[in-house]
């Protein structure tokens, strides 16, 4: 993860000086600062500011575990470490390294994931390959929107010829891809001392069809799955808790129509009404959530069902109820902290599950549309173009598994430790 | 104990029957909930008033909502799910013919895995640790993090792509009508071998592991050392005690599984193109044929309860504890 910042310094020097620009701008004109701000802004900022405390912390870390080796707390984390079951220390590493993709990913993709040029030339290309460019120079005055121009919005990519030879002719620049030729203007592009400044593009883990950046689309897809996945289980986390803990302090008649709700729900099958909510409302990424967060907060409520059951039974909540607490207090305070566990357990799962009906629904083109690069219209991608660009379906299918095993391994390893307690 | 077992078996099929008419009427409001009007939807935005309310009587539509609903339910009792607007077809005889489809291949591979996953288990159980047993649980562990359309298309790549030797979709050759009764058998094991190894897998690597946790669970409690104690040889403990204490756990997977079958074919039966439920509903699905979406996910939640319905059961004749503490 060091690693990976330090190979992205020159963007998040550039970022940090787009933040001063952009508080320059706060100071001294903030109608106009509001009316910049976006959602890439935004993004792309805080993901700056937050690799940078990362990095600091990563260092530090690094750097006084080094000098000081028999610092207690250092001692007491390692050995904890240490102590853990191998897959659970795996899937910790890996979900470790996952949040890290989810919260840097604009700084790290070396590639906008939408922009193709010159598909003559970059589509299909395998990993590992370079190609040769020449950039048009942008025309903003003002270094902000220079800046945010490249950083954010990265349309300089946008402005970039490819081409496998050129010749420089007078004040003329002859560009060829395979049969193509074509003519610009050297004044128009970056250069240096009168001729053109020609760089190269590493695609690191190959292009897709249309020639977008393969990486840079795995990052941003593992996020938009991520972010999918989270906000669903939020759903169910609220629904389920709000549900099972009020038919589990209830009881009674609340609780049996609760539970059959519950039995009912899970009666219908998670992808059938995936889709069968698709067919009815159109596929948008906040109908995916909505779908994927009502499917599955059954399990949630009944474990805090039984869990509150179980421990309405116990003394020391008897003990709070004489006591005089209302209710709300009780469940509140004592209930829930004691049997989060189970639940957070449970949720983990149901990200993994999340995760894995918004790939398949993508992978049948009934999910999240394709531009927008998510892991299952990669992998579909892959499979149709199987034959002539097997590293699409490779890195695609690689990394579904990958994060689905995250998942796997970190429920296993709390199962283990919660029932080991 | 089967007083017992009937009381339960009653109680539940009573309690499923609720919940198949509650499913039938929460489809029949969320219909009613959508926006737009069903003639227009269904034959042409463009009709004449007088066409519209014509074909509104005919079907019922002007009707009272209560009076509709007992049609709806009617309808539904006796099979009758409409007519499909792509297919021109009743929509019962679709889901028949689809059924028989789901049914080939997810019995299959059910069976498969059933033959598969308990004696590996077994043979597990008896290498216990060593490096074959190791290897076994961790691959299993992957391949179960492995979603089932990335296995299907990894099996098209190898069996299909860069060998040649299985193909890759549809249930028959184009020339099957006219080969003899074995060469069709043949025509149709060569098509579904890929589909129901795609099944088979993805099941097998998550009940292997779990059927092999609970072999390990068992063969620590108390019962099993007293049994070695005793010297009786290994084999007829395992075979004998600790693999029907552990089968318990399995038979719940399987009866989860068998109420799981259409929706687990879903994704499968799409990329091998198979005319089968999953099928027929993400078609019905790109070319908007309502009726047969909402008789499919009604089909699905019954089988759902019906599955759940058999587990249960299952569960009460081979776990006697489970039975008596409550329905």
């Amino acid at each position: 993860m060091l690693g990976m910042i330090l190979i992205r310094i020159e963007v998040i020097t550039d970022g940090l000086k787009l933040i001063y620009l952009l508080t320059g701008k706060m100071l001294y004109d903030f109608d106009g600062f509001i009316n910049e701000l976006d959602n890439k802004t935004i993004d792309f900022t805080l993901s700056v500011k937050l690799s940078i405390i990362l990095f600091l912390l990563i260092g530090l870390f690094l750097i006084s575990t080094i000098c000081t080796t028999n610092l207690k707390l250092f001692n007491r984390i390692y050995e904890k470490l240490i102590a853990l079951d191998n897959e659970f220390f795996l899937g910790l590493l890996l979900s470790i390294f996952f949040v890290f993709l989810l919260i840097t990913t604009p700084v790290l993709i070396p590639h906008n994931p939408d922009f193709q040029k010159d598909l003559v030339l970059t589509k299909h290309l395998p990993p590992l390959t370079n190609v040769k460019f020449v950039e048009y120079k942008s025309n903003f005055p003002d270094a902000l929107n220079k800046l945010r121009d490249e950083l954010v919005y990265r349309n300089n990519e946008n402005r970039r010829v490819y081409f496998n030879d050129l010749e420089l002719l007078n004040d003329e620049l002859i560009i060829k891809q395979n049969e193509r030729q074509l003519k610009i203007a050297v004044k128009n592009l970056i250069s240096e001392n009168g001729l053109p400044v020609v760089k190269r593009k590493f695609f690191i883990l190959g292009t897709d069809e249309f020639g977008r950046d393969l990486l840079s689309r795995i990052v941003v897809s593992i996020r938009i799955s991520l972010v999918i996945g989270l906000l669903a289980i939020l759903i169910s986390f609220f629904i389920g808790g709000l549900i099972g803990y009020t038919s589990g302090v209830k009881g009674g008649l609340i609780d049996s129509i609760l539970m059959r709700l519950v039995e009912f729900s899970l009666s219908i099958p998670a992808l059938f009404f995936a889709i069968f909510m698709i067919a009815f409302f159109g596929n948008s990424i906040s109908l995916l959530v909505i779908i994927f967060g009502l499917s599955g907060w059954m399990f949630v409520a009944r474990i805090a069902r039984n869990k509150s059951i179980s421990l309405n039974r116990k003394e020391f909540i008897q003990v709070l109820r004489l006591l005089g607490l209302s209710e709300f207090k009780i469940v509140l305070k004592h209930i829930i902290p004691n049997s989060i566990s189970p639940i957070l357990i449970t949720l983990i799962y149901q990200l993994s599950t999340v995760i894995i009906a918004e790939s398949a629904l993508s992978f049948l083109g009934l999910g999240v549309q394709p531009p927008t690069p998510t892991l299952g219209n990669i992998i579909k991608s892959g499979y149709d173009y199987i034959n002539n660009s097997i590293w699409i379906l490779t890195f695609g299918s690689l990394t579904l598994v990958f994060l689905i095993l995250t998942f796997n391994l970190l429920t296993e390893g709390l199962k283990k430790i919660y029932l080991n307690e | 104990m089967k007083k017992f077992f009937i009381k339960k078996l009653i109680t539940r099929l009573v309690y499923s029957i609720l919940m198949i008419l509650f499913l039938v009427t929460g489809i029949f409001f969320l219909i009613r909930l959508l926006p737009g009007d069903p003639v227009q939807a269904y034959y042409s935005p463009q009709l004449g008033k007088e066409l519209a309310e014509k074909i509104k009587s005919e079907h019922g539509l002007d009707k009272p909502v209560y009076i509709q609903f007992t049609l709806w339910i009617k309808n539904i009792l006796s099979g009758d799910f409409g007519y499909s607007i792509v297919y021109k077809k009743k929509v019962s005889y679709l889901i028949i013919d689809a059924l028989r489809v789901t049914l080939l291949i997810s019995l299959t591979s059910l069976i498969l895995q059933i033959i598969i996953t308990i004696p590996l288990a077994l043979f597990l159980l008896k290498h216990k640790n060593s490096l074959i047993d190791i290897l076994i649980d961790k691959l299993a562990l992957i391949v179960y993090s492995a979603p089932s359309f990335i296995i299907a298309v990894i099996l098209i790549y190898f069996g299909s792509y860069l060998t040649k030797f299985f193909p890759s979709s549809q249930l028959y050759s184009h020339d099957f009508y006219q080969l003899n009764s074995i060469e069709k058998i043949i025509d149709l094991l060569y098509h579904i071998t890929l589909p129901v190894l795609t099944l088979t897998i993805t099941s097998v690597s998550f009940s292997l592991r779990y059927l092999r946790e609970s072999l390990l669970k068992t063969e620590k409690e108390p019962f099993v050392l007293a049994l070695r104690a005793n010297g009786i040889p290994e084999n007829i403990i395992r075979y004998r005690h600790i693999l029907p204490n552990a089968l318990i756990s399995y038979i719940t997977i399987l009866g989860m599984e068998i109420g799981s079958l259409l929706s687990k074919t879903l994704v499968t039966e799409s990329i091998f193109s198979l005319p089968g439920i999953g099928w027929l509903m993400v078609n019905s699905i790109f070319a908007r044929d309502y009726p047969v979406i909402i008789a499919l996910v009604m089909i699905s939640g019954v089988m759902v309860i019906i599955g759940n319905l058999i587990a249960d059961l299952l569960i009460a004749r081979f776990n006697p504890q489970i039975a008596s503490e409550s329905i």
